[in-house]
């Protein structure tokens, strides 16, 4: 085990580089309500484990494997996702009510694209594209090279952009009321 | 901009915390945290023998059998397993960016070409010539590299030569059937009968009628979800036990 003065170093240095990065997964994962619960519980798991976590560009990863495990154990139990595309719609929701706007409404069809992804393509892309983790680092978090990262990408997006295409084609655009 | 690229675009403009509104470490918040962390004694963690990861033998289990004497190429060259994807890299290097396209009738290095013209993906200002490439097999599939003219970046990378670029007939029909069978056994623990019906109805669905089903391993209570793999010289699907579904 790791002298304590050392430990503390490296791990205030571990923090302060990936904080803003796990607590905003955590926002988008679990909502505001329970993002602290899990940003505590993944660093806590940092410090306890500090050996194990990589050095370099595959901690980040490695942060994030443990929140996602930690979330999907919090989401499985409550049914999470649909509560927090519910939350994702409505920007804010101290605002008064008002007709959605167009962002509003294309943000709906992009999770509602999004929900009917397999979960697996769903966590990978967003990984991906809200997490902005490179093929390396994807393949790190699940135990396979950058080659494979790339097609199961590709093969991610393309599954999106078909359900994208699907949940625009079910919009309903109103324009007989003007 | 393309369709894929537009889906991207409003992927992460759907972005409920985008990164201009990333929590701080340096909020009161966060540094309240860090103090009650680093104040929690630690304990030595015993460690338990490392398992590999189900995810890892869920992807080794559909095990690729080349048909090497089929392909009529020699030693030196191999059948993509997956010829439905085309792997075109930035780099002649084990790691390297690499752009995943659809493969089709065109071929491998032409499509992977699109990208080196001025305006493409590894090309965006133009001021690149178009490099030689080749392409190799890498994990199953069909990589195409960049390599200075003279250099074999197959040879160089120790992969084998690509017999096949372009998608035809049973090889477009097999990974088809890969791609739907990798979609049923990863979603849920598919038991030995189902698992060996449902392959059989991929074979028939795909026009695979000269296509067996084989399960040389019986599923057991620690193996119990069904996986698969291809053997293209002998015309075999094989049913596999794996572990369960997580």
């Amino acid at each position: 085990m790791l002298p304590m003065e050392e430990r503390e170093a490296l791990f205030r240095r571990l923090y302060e580089a990936h904080y803003g990065a796990i607590a905003s997964y955590a926002h988008r994962r679990l909502g505001e309500d329970e993002a602290d619960d899990l940003i505590a519980e993944t660093f806590l798991v940092a410090w306890r484990r500090l050996e194990d976590v990589p050095t370099g560009d595959l901690a980040r990863p490695w942060l994030y494997e443990v929140a996602r495990r930690t979330a999907s154990e919090s989401r499985r139990s409550a049914g999470r996702w649909g509560r927090l595309r519910e939350r994702l719609v409505s920007l804010r929701p101290t605002d008064p009510p008002m007709a959605p706007t167009q962002e509003v409404e294309d943000r709906d069809t992009v999770h509602r694209a999004l929900s009917s992804l397999r979960p697996q393509d769903r966590e990978l892309l967003l990984l991906s594209e809200w997490e902005d983790l490179d093929h390396r680092q994807l393949g790190s978090m699940y135990g396979c090279s950058a080659n494979a990262i790339a097609i199961r990408l590709h093969r991610a997006h393309r599954r999106f952009r078909q359900a994208v295409e699907s949940a625009d084609r079910d919009t309903l655009t109103p324009e007989d009321d003007r | 901009m393309s369709e894929d690229e537009n889906a991207m675009r409003r992927l992460r403009a759907a972005n409920p915390v985008p990164p201009e509104r990333a929590p701080r470490a340096d909020s009161p918040k966060a540094r309240a945290l860090l103090e009650r962390i680093v104040a929690t004694p630690v304990t030595p963690v015993e460690r338990p023998r490392r398992r590999v990861p189900r995810r890892v033998k869920l992807v080794l289990v559909p095990v690729v059998i080349v048909a090497l004497a089929a392909a009529g190429y020699g030693i030196y060259r191999v059948v993509a397993s997956d010829p439905l994807v085309v792997a075109c890299y930035r780099q002649m290097a084990a790691v390297s960016d690499v752009h995943a396209a659809d493969a089709s009738e065109r071929d491998a290095v032409a499509t992977c070409r699109e990208l080196w013209e001025p305006g493409g993906e590894f090309n965006r200002d133009g001021s690149l010539p178009v490099p030689p490439l080749t392409a190799c097999v890498k994990e199953g599939t069909v990589a195409v590299y960049p390599h200075p003219t003279g250099i074999d970046p197959c040879e160089a990378l120790g992969l084998r030569h690509a017999a096949q670029t372009t998608l035809e007939g049973e090889a477009r029909a097999l990974s088809h059937v890969r791609d739907d069978l990798a979609e049923v056994f990863t979603a849920s623990c598919v038991p030995q009968d189902r698992a060996v019906a449902v392959a059989r109805a991929e074979l028939r669905r795909w026009g695979l009628d000269r296509w067996r089903v084989l399960v040389p391993t019986p599923f057991s209570a620690s193996l119990p979800c069904g996986g698969a793999a291809y053997d293209a010289a002998s015309r075999t699907l094989i049913i596999s036990p794996v572990e369960t579904i997580p």
